[in-house]
């Protein structure tokens, strides 16, 4: 399990995820990898049909991802990712 | 003013379980029979044919034309969902005003197995498998609880507010004999019901049904009491999913929609509009013009019906057929505009908004568009 990895325009330096072809906001084609870093969770749900807690986390860098929430999630969360692709928010820094 | 006009409708009814034997190709058939019989016209008047199902796969437009006997000059299929009516809808009618076509038909529907329907959502896109069914997500009902809670405290709306739609479309299902719930639904109900995501409780969320609808799209020449269409307007990738869903692509076409119909969303007589959830009910009519405070739109407006909205009961109530379900508003439009929607009839109804919306990229829709007919 690693940090959730988002995507830079290498460009114009907007982050973004998921990643695209090209650029929405300066129309380049070129991004780089980088750690997504801590985000605030404005929303959350529990789908009750198996239990899973949802949030939608917003990035200090910019962008939204929608994770699973850890047990020890709260607002100012990190993301990571699991081998399965899925992301989890998880508590602390 | 567009030379095309509606012609007729048509639905094969609403089945939540379908018999066995049931096919997608089946029901698009029903569908299209239904809406030939409503125009008085004959399948070998149709030269053009435009479709939208998520099951038709592997088959093809072509591979319903050839089935259906439908030769043709003109053809497409549509992946717009929720928008695709609305899309189809454009097309079609560019179509016969440029004279490719004479009589277009225009066919959505599905039929799901669970399995198919599970299927279908989590592998609705490359995003959608790649970082939401691995959560998992459980399909988009998580993702428009947490939008739902978002628009709740933009609007200060709380959620009988959201229940209120859902009870005020119910009470025009009962005037549906096609829709799938027709009894009455309370507010008591609605608060007292299971939760799916929370705050989402079962009659915020779509009955999934197998069924179809259908339009015929001709030269006016051939359609006796037809639906114009005064303007049309379609907005794809508003925000590259950059936003929080609270406004949609509707947002930006509504001014240039309207200067084209002549009139505003108050000179409408009945309103359809997308209604995946009742918080995207409201956020659609804000951005089509009908009232940006929430709270007095649902309690003022949609709750005591003065505003006819969703008069088939939507697809909370009536049921949503999959891709008919972008198609829905449009059939029930033509109904109450042709005076043929029965106990639900909006007397006089005249001028009519369908909105369309749907294709969640990631976390909503991208795809937008509404039409503005008149008789």
């Amino acid at each position: 399990m690693s940090e959730l990895q988002i995507f830079r325009c290498t460009a114009c330096g907007v982050h973004l995820f998921p990643e695209r072809l090209r650029c929405p906001r300066c129309g380049a084609w070129e991004f780089e990898a980088v750690a997504a870093g801590p985000g605030r969770v404005e929303e959350r749900t529990t789908l009750r049909r198996g239990g899973v807690r949802l949030g939608s986390v917003r990035l200090a860098s910019g962008p939204v991802v929608i994770a699973r929430l850890g047990e020890d999630a709260e607002d100012v969360v990190r993301l990571e990712e699991h081998p399965d692709g899925a992301i989890e928010a998880r508590g602390g820094q | 003013m567009s030379t095309a006009a509606l012609a007729g409708s048509g639905e094969s009814p609403y089945q939540r379980h379908p018999p066995p034997g049931t096919t997608t190709a089946q029901v698009l058939a029903r569908a299209a029979l239904d809406a030939l019989d409503n125009a008085g016209l004959d399948a070998r008047q149709i030269d053009g044919l435009a479709v939208s199902s998520f099951t038709l796969a592997p088959d093809h437009a072509i591979d319903l034309a050839w089935s259906l006997g439908l030769h043709l000059r003109w053809l497409m299929q549509d992946t717009n969902g929720g928008a695709g009516g609305v899309n189809m809808l454009q097309h079609a009618a560019r179509a016969v005003e440029a004279g490719d076509a004479r009589a277009v038909l225009i066919v959505a529907g599905d039929h799901f197995t669970r399995e198919g329907f599970t299927d279908l959502v989590d592998n609705y896109n490359l995003v959608t498998q790649q970082h939401l069914a691995p959560l998992p997500f459980g399909g988009p009902n998580t993702l428009f609880a947490m939008l739902t809670e978002r628009h709740a405290a933009a609007h200060g709306l709380e959620r009988a507010d959201y229940g209120a739609v859902a009870v005020a479309q119910r009470a025009w299902a009962g005037g549906n004999p096609g829709a799938v719930y027709r009894d009455p639904l309370s507010l008591e109900e609605y608060l007292a019901a299971p939760m799916v995501a929370d705050p989402l409780c079962l009659y915020d969320c779509v009955p999934v049904v197998t069924g179809a609808d259908a339009v015929l799209v001709c030269d006016a020449e051939l359609a006796s009491d037809g639906v114009s269409i005064r303007a049309l307007r379609l907005n794809f990738n508003y925000d590259d999913q950059e936003g929080d869903g609270l406004r949609t692509g509707l947002a930006d076409c509504a001014d240039a929609l309207w200067a084209d119909a002549g009139f505003g969303p108050y000179d409408t007589d009945v309103t359809m509009v997308y209604d995946d959830y009742p918080a995207m009910v409201l956020i659609q009519l804000a951005d089509l013009g009908y009232g940006v405070d929430a709270a007095a739109l649902v309690r003022e407006r949609v709750a005591p019906r003065r505003l006819a909205v969703n008069t088939s009961g939507g697809q909370l109530s009536a049921g949503q057929a999959g891709a008919a379900g972008g198609l829905h508003g449009l059939v029930e439009a033509v109904r109450q505009l042709r005076g043929q929607a029965g106990d639900r009839q909006v007397p006089g109804a005249r001028r009519a908004l369908v909105a369309g919306y749907g294709m969640v990229c990631y976390r909503y829709g991208a795809c937008a568009g509404a039409a503005v007919l008149e008789r």
